[in-house]
């Protein structure tokens, strides 16, 4: 198999998104193929480093502040209002 | 869960709304920044966000409400960024003909937000993500970010699952490329 047939699998192999055949094949060739196993490992790497990442609250006023944008939108008070996130 | 939430929303149960708004808020928040890297811009995406929802509570007609939410936030992401790219030229923004290339000028400036709020993702990852053309940051965010499957992304972003594959792999190819550059 040639690196160009195998890329979208090697792609999709991240995903765990090929099936038991693909993934056979994919893995054959990155045993073989030292290219397309670097290739695998930086993309592997880059996942990783996205997918670690935590998520990130607005800051400590906002639940207050979106209320208010509410609150202007309606005419009238919207009660009760949530807490804010935790941080 | 949701759709229970929405639906004592429309009955008029306030209390329903701030539930979704804890549920959501950070999640929401987390996409704008990730795809806009500035602060002001992700909370303003986040209350327009809210604030949407809160308009078409009374007409949304969907089956689940998480789609709706992520397509109203990354919409909004995309405008701003349109926003941007027209009234300034950014220095990270992409060239080339298809708009794909990004730009290799290095930014050694180092904001005290991008420390506070990298959440653990190096500030180089976040700059490539910056460098991306806004067609392939969305899908990337949205599947390694915010953990959706290719199935959730073309709802989202109303494509076919092909082309949400291909923009994902052309994607993921950039940020390979420009972070082995970056090494």
């Amino acid at each position: 198999m040639e690196c160009l047939e195998v890329y979208a699998w090697l792609q999709a192999y991240l995903d765990s998104g090929v099936t038991a055949e693909q993934e056979r094949a994919v893995e054959a060739h990155i045993r073989a193929c030292p290219y397309c196993r670097r290739k695998l490992v930086a993309m592997a790497r880059v996942v990783n480093a996205l997918e670690r990442t935590s998520d990130i609250s607005p800051r400590a006023d906002f639940t207050r502040r979106l209320y208010e944008a509410l609150e202007e939108e309606a005419g009238h008070p919207l009660a009760p209002r949530p807490r804010e996130p935790r941080r | 869960m949701d759709l229970r939430l929405l639906e004592r929303c429309r009955q008029g149960h306030l209390e329903a709304f701030g539930d979704l708004v804890s549920r959501y808020q950070s999640r929401i928040h987390t996409l704008a920044y990730r795809m806009l890297h500035s602060r002001e811009e992700a909370e303003d995406v986040t209350q327009e966000t809210f604030l949407n929802v809160y308009r078409a509570l009374g007409t949304f007609q969907g089956e689940r409400f998480s789609p709706w939410i992520y397509k109203i936030a990354s919409n909004l992401c995309l405008d701003f960024l349109r926003r941007r790219r027209h009234s300034t030229v950014s220095l990270n923004a992409p060239i080339g003909p298809e708009g794909d290339i990004p730009r290799e000028i290095a930014d050694e400036t180092q904001l005290p937000e991008d420390v506070a709020l990298a959440g653990a993702l190096g500030l180089d990852v976040q700059r490539a993500i910056d460098a991306l053309p806004p067609k392939y940051r969305t899908v990337i965010v949205l599947r390694h970010i915010e953990d959706l499957t290719y199935e959730e992304i073309a709802e989202i972003m109303v494509l076919p699952l092909g082309t949400v594959k291909t923009r994902l792999f052309r994607a993921r190819e950039i940020l390979r490329v420009s972070l082995a550059r970056s090494d």
